[in-house]
């Protein structure tokens, strides 16, 4: 088949999330199943690019309107973008099967649009070849994220929204400001061609201009002190959507972070860049660790988990060497497997026993044993305990890290995680050895979804090589970037 | 054919898992105790291959690291400790677990214990070591939060500082295997020898790295060796979980911190550290330090043992105790000081598993723990009361028990290698064990018993079972040291110890337990003898007591049972002042209120003031980046 | 040049404006004015990059070929930027519509229920 069908990835879910009034029209009770529909297609979309990229081992370049870069604007989906669009539309597939017992606000229809609207710029982001673009995507990710934060339409929604809205303004102002730079002093919008002549640039205008790209994507990718917006956007944003900021949202950011960080690496400043992000990075780590200790809401204290794990993902692909991305990629997939697990499950808790807070966790063990099950596999995962996935991630993280030089990182990042243990542990207590009360019915579907992602945990890390082996590839995909020029048939203009 | 080293690995937990599953009363005992005997059974029957020095090895690829573990002549050692260890254990838990929980998570850290005694990689030492504290620690949660996060926090910083030094070792040489990495070591010890001649050389490893490498390594090894000052958890996680457990908990988990230090610190880098750290007083500076934590450890925990009015934090601190003469062995350097090292780590195991399986007999029995609700058991226990008394000679080091033989040859290395302070603390710390089993003995089994221990019976079949092992064991390697020593010989490749079956020679004396046990038996005896024929007893009650000279008042009421060693305390008075447990707690409260702060001021809620971290981040870039 | 560098004065200067209320203002509103003041900052100076000083506007038309014409790409950027500021600032608006509902201040200060 041809490659160029790979662009449905794309119209899926944006050509249905206009169709949403059109099925709302036609039956209010349409519109869940219509998204599940929806999702399941382009699932099966994703895993036909997945197959068709890791059986060919050559990226697919989606060209618009059959116009060759750099004049077109192109898709790349290479290997990372390839399993990553993936993980997304499967996340996004066993959320829309959680969105039944989740939303219940009104108008889900704006609802079902916006969930594809974010699922389309995550996948997006991580698709495409040109910088504008990425920042389009970026803006509708950015936006439709922003009004689904506040969609429970409380205070606290509007509250973090607003927060969100403000700190993503800045960021993505400083973003366009990056690529006008990059503009002015390449002429292209192309991140093929920008990697090609990234040597050629002026070294001022190079430096400034890498700089401000990495600081409006590290907003997205919640890197300390810019991720502000983070906790609180996890904890008043619906429970799928957490999801899905966790499992991909931040995951795209971190992606084009990196992605834009390996082209430019003929810039000048780009070791002090990298030393940089490795230094946010693993403050990012730290203070989040710190911040979940004496949380009393499961939701933020997860939150607080996600956004230090995110941390160890940018210290991992800051550190400019192949095993470093394959680590940060790795780590990626676990964490969006644990994540996915860890809100789903929390917020399911939340649903049934009305919140997140921790005196509702008490006796969970008896009262939802399967959610509680989840919750205990998630946390030790995250933890790092061996034989789940998590532990070999890590583990080739700190390898890595200390392996360019950066000991102190890698201590400071452990430090870290001995709190992350601290309360995790404190939770499994609260959920099995403390309180009691009368068994609840839990719901088959969402135990089996969650059932699916924990089996995924134990067999990754039972069994890590072929997910180790995807995600090496899809390092390889960052991290190599000669390849990456050679694959975009660029015209020969500039060059 | 499948060979026997992954069978020996991982039937254990599969068992566990079984048991954890199907967890029908009955059944899941049977699946335990099953999955405990066939490791036992396997070594056994490799046993012939390893003691002629041949070796089995499983290797397997696991997220493309190559992983591989080898049953040899010095793992098979610590390995079939760890598995007769482990069958006991299982034999006390048919007794004691009242879930297929215990089951899961004992099997599971039998399986990562044998993991970790017999990894040839980091990777899996890594992992195993984890798997270990990790089932430990579930071990303890289910009992007592408190204790097991303490447990856990000090385990995991071990473990995370182990990490960082398997890193930092990866990051020099590339390589994870510990052929390679013995190697390279090796190598670039010589060469550091050579520098320190004045011939000029490129080092792998350069004096900070070693200095860093001894730390992170010490710490991990030390953390669950149960070493001074990184003892704090131990008290409480062994008194805190299944008594059952605490046999293999404190028996064996507390020797993978010492394989740790005998095989990494020792026998891979040892060479190394000796010729990057220097020599101290004539003798090498890292095994100075380590023999001194040792000496400190022994008389630390046992003063404090001696304070105990609980019958498990007595022998909990007891056993943090017995394992610093291992590391004080270890520090001795000579080859007679790793054979005593060696040597105690067996009877440690075995003295220090039967003491506990005894606890755990008296525990299920009574329900009670601390020593003033105890007394005159041995009556309605007396085949426990036999194994207590095995063990507490083997412990205070009488002959002719294990206790005795191994810390002799602690005693001969000691002052072979000219170290009397440490030898000091040896003396010490055998007079306070003293102490401490003497309210062992007399509080629990003797004097009068409390009206509601009436009617205890005696221990169960299994747990029976399970003591009768550990305290032929303790006979036997008593009467017969030759036994283990010559295991241990082949170790070194050449006889450090002389002598046979019953007697050890070493080059500052002899020991020969078989007459000791005559002599001894002889004095029984003629003991006897008089007891019966020459003795006129006189029964006196029992509640007509003195203490010291002291009248008996209600506020200074001291018994052996009560307060027994209070004046004993009051002279500490001073020294008990400063705990590292308090320390440690005060030092994770401060950083719980750290965090507090950073949170509360970090995100304090105002969108202005993260606005403002956007606008110093872009001044910093401004700085960095392009000005 | 002169002219260009005074596009770029001005566009920075409307950006640095817009940040300095951002920062300063505690009205939740005026914080958003500035949002958009800098919004057309970085649409000025992306404008201005395009710009060649004496060419006519990039539409095809008699006598304004290729030659006669600025960069086109900026333009097309901005346009999409300035739809893309449109929606932002629409969202905003309405978002601190209900924040004025639910907490009946918009005094930046006292909108801080989630923090910690």
């Amino acid at each position: 088949m041809n490659g160029q069908y790979a662009s449905l990835l794309i119209a899926i879910p944006l050509i249905s999330a206009f169709f949403v009034p059109v099925i709302k029209a036609a039956s209010k009770k349409a519109v869940m199943p219509f998204l599940v529909l929806v999702t399941a297609a382009q699932t099966a979309a994703a895993a036909w690019v997945f197959n068709e990229v890791y059986t060919t081992g050559k990226p697919i370049i989606v060209m618009a309107g059959a116009w060759r870069p750099p004049v077109g604007i192109n898709l790349y989906i290479g290997h990372f973008a390839a399993l990553f669009v993936f993980i997304v539309a499967a996340v996004s597939f066993l959320l829309s099967i959680y969105n039944f017992k989740t939303i219940k606000i009104e108008p889900i229809d704006k609802y079902a649009m916006l969930f594809l609207l974010l699922m389309l710029g995550a996948t997006g982001m991580i698709a495409t070849g040109d910088i504008f673009n990425l920042f389009v995507f970026m803006e509708i990710t950015s936006i439709t994220a922003y009004a689904l934060t506040a969609y429970n339409k409380t205070g606290e929604a509007a509250e973090a929204s607003m927060k969100y809205m403000i700190l993503g303004g800045i960021g993505s102002s400083f973003f366009l400001i990056g690529i006008a730079i990059v503009y002015g002093s390449l002429g292209t919008l192309n991140m093929a061609q920008i990697a090609q002549l990234a040597g050629s640039m002026n070294a001022t205008a190079a430096q400034a201009g890498l700089a401000l790209l990495i600081f409006g994507l590290a907003v997205e990718a919640e890197l300390f002190p810019l991720n502000a917006w983070a906790p609180d956007a996890y904890q008043a944003a619906p429970h799928p959507v957490t999801v899905m900021f966790s499992a991909f949202v931040v995951k795209a950011g971190l992606y084009a972070a990196a992605r834009l960080l390996y082209i430019m690496q003929s810039v000048g400043s780009w070791h002090s860049v990298l030393k940089l992000v490795v230094i946010m990075a693993t403050l990012t780590v730290l203070v989040a660790e710190f911040s979940a200790l004496r949380q009393r809401n499961v939701k933020r204290m997860i939150a607080y988990s996600s956004i230090s794990q995110v941390g160890f993902i940018a210290l991992a692909l800051a550190l400019g060497t192949q095993a470093g991305v394959d680590a940060g990629v790795f780590h990626m997939v676990n964490h969006a497997i644990v994540k996915a697990l860890l809100f789903i499950a929390v917020g399911y808790v939340a649903v049934e026993l009305g919140g997140a807070e921790m005196e509702n966790f008490r006796g969970l063990g008896r009262r939802m044993p399967i959610t509680a099950f989840s919750i205990t596999i998630g946390s030790l995962a995250v933890i790092g305990i061996p034989m789940f996935n998590v532990f070999w991630s890590k583990l080739r993280i700190i390898l890595a890290t200390v392996d360019v030089g950066y000991t102190w990182a890698a201590a400071l990042v452990l430090i870290a995680s001995v709190v992350e243990a601290v309360y995790y542990l404190r939770l499994l207590h609260v959920i099995w050895f403390e309180g009691s009360g009368e068994r609840i019915t839990e719901s088959a579907a969402l135990g089996a979804i969650m059932l699916l992602l924990v089996a995924l945990v134990i067999v990754i890390g039972v069994y890590p090589d072929y997910v180790w082996n995807l995600a090496q590839k899809a390092g390889a995909d960052i991290f190599n970037v000669a390849q990456y020029i050679k694959n975009v048939p660029l015209m020969g203009v500039g060059a | 054919m499948i060979n026997e080293v992954p069978i020996i690995l991982f039937v254990p937990i599969v068992a566990g898992i079984l048991a954890w599953v199907l967890d029908v009363k009955g059944v899941r005992e049977l699946i335990g105790l099953a999955g405990a005997v066939i490791p036992v059974a396997y070594l056994i029957k490799v046993y012939p291959t390893v003691a002629d020095g041949k070796s089995i090895t499983y290797a397997l690829t696991l997220g493309s690291f190559n992983m591989s573990f080898t049953l040899n002549t010095m793992t098979w050692y610590f390995a079939i400790i760890g598995a007769v260890l482990g069958l006991t254990m299982a034999l006390g838990m048919v007794s004691t677990a009242k879930s297929g929980y215990n089951w899961l998570f004992a099997l599971m850290s039998f399986t990562a214990v044998l993991g970790v005694f017999t990894a040839q990689d980091f990777v899996s030492f890594f992992l195993f070591w984890e798997l270990m504290t990790f089932a430990s620690f579930m071990m303890v949660l289910k009992y007592n939060r408190h204790a097991s996060l303490k447990y856990f926090i000090l385990s995991v910083i071990g473990a995370y500082a182990m990490l960082l030094g398997i890193a930092l070792v990866y990051a020099r040489t590339g390589a994870l295997d510990f052929a390679t990495i013995s190697q390279v070591f090796a190598k670039d010890a010589q060469l550091t020898g050579l520098s320190g001649m004045g011939y000029h050389a490129t080092l792998t490893f350069s004096r900070t790295d070693m200095i860093l490498l001894f730390t992170f390594f010490l710490t991990a090894f030390g953390v669950k060796a149960g070493a001074f000052p990184l003892h704090v958890w131990a008290p409480d996680a062994y008194s805190e979980t299944d008594q059952s457990y605490t046999t293999f908990f404190s028996g064996v988990l507390s020797k993978a911190g010492v394989y740790g230090i005998f095989y990494v610190l020792l026998m891979m880098m040892g060479a190394k550290l000796y010729f990057s750290l220097g020599t101290f007083h004539g003798h090498p500076l890292f095994l100075y330090i380590i023999a001194w934590i040792g000496a400190i450890t022994v008389v630390v925990a046992s003063f404090l043992a001696v304070l105990q009015e609980d019958l498990r934090k007595l022998l909990a601190y007891s056993s943090v105790g017995q394992v610093g003469y291992i590391l004080l062995a270890i520090g001795t350097g000579t080859a007679l000081g790793f054979s005593g090292a060696l040597f105690h780590v067996l009877s440690h195991a075995i003295f220090k598993g039967l003491f506990w399986l005894v606890t755990a007999a008296v525990i299920l029995r009574t329900g009670k723990t601390r020593f003033e609700d105890f007394g005159g058991l041995a009556e309605k226990m007396p085949i426990t009361f036999a194994m207590g008394l095995v063990a507490v000679l083997s412990l205070a080091g009488i002959p002719p028990m294990a206790g005795f033989a191994s810390k002799w040859l602690i005693y001969e290395a000691a002052i072979q290698a000219h170290m009397p302070l440490v030898a000091g603390a040896i003396f010490l710390g055998s007079a306070l064990a003293f102490a401490y089993v003497v309210r062992f003995l007399y509080s629990l089994w003797f004097g009068q018993r409390p009206s509601d221990l009436d009617d205890v019976k005696e221990a169960p079949a299994p747990l029976l079972v399970g003591m009768g092992i550990l305290g032929i064991l303790n006979i036997v390697f008593g009467i017969a040291p030759g036994l283990v020593v010559e295991y241990i010989n082949k170790l070194f490749r050449k006889p450090v110890i002389t002598g046979n079956y019953y007697k050890m020679i070493t080059p500052n004396g002899t020991y020969n337990a078989l007459s000791v046990t005559l002599v001894l038996i002889a004095g029984i005896v003629i003991a006897g003898l008089l007891y019966v024929y020459g003795a006129r007893a006189r029964k006196v009650p029992v509640t007509d007591t003195y203490q010291s000279g002291n009248p008996v008042t209600e506020e200074y009421n001291l018994s052996i049972r009560r307060n027994f060693y209070r004046p004993l305390a009051e002279a500490l008075d001073f020294w008990l002042k400063y705990s590292w447990d308090r320390f440690y707690e005060r030092l994770g409260q401060l950083s719980e209120d750290f965090a507090d702060v950073l949170r509360k001021s970090v995100y304090n809620g105002n969108v202005q003031s993260y606005s403002w971290y956007l606008a110093i981040v872009l001044l910093i870039l401004a700085l960095w980046g392009v000005l | 040049m002169i002219e260009i560098s005074a596009y770029y004065f001005g566009a920075i200067a409307l950006i640095m404006i817009g940040l300095y209320a951002v920062l300063v203002k505690k009205n939740l509103l005026k914080m958003l004015v500035g949002l958009s003041i800098m919004e057309t900052g970085v649409n000025l100076l992306l404008i201005s990059i395009g710009y060649i000083n004496g060419k006519s506007a990039p539409i095809l038309s008699e006598g304004i070929g290729p030659k006669q014409a600025v960069d086109p790409i900026p333009q097309a950027l901005v346009l999409t930027a300035i739809v893309i500021g449109v929606a932002t600032t629409a969202m905003a608006l309405s978002a601190a519509i209900i924040l004025y509902e639910k907490y009946g201040t918009l005094n930046i200060e006292e909108i801080r229920r989630l923090r910690g």
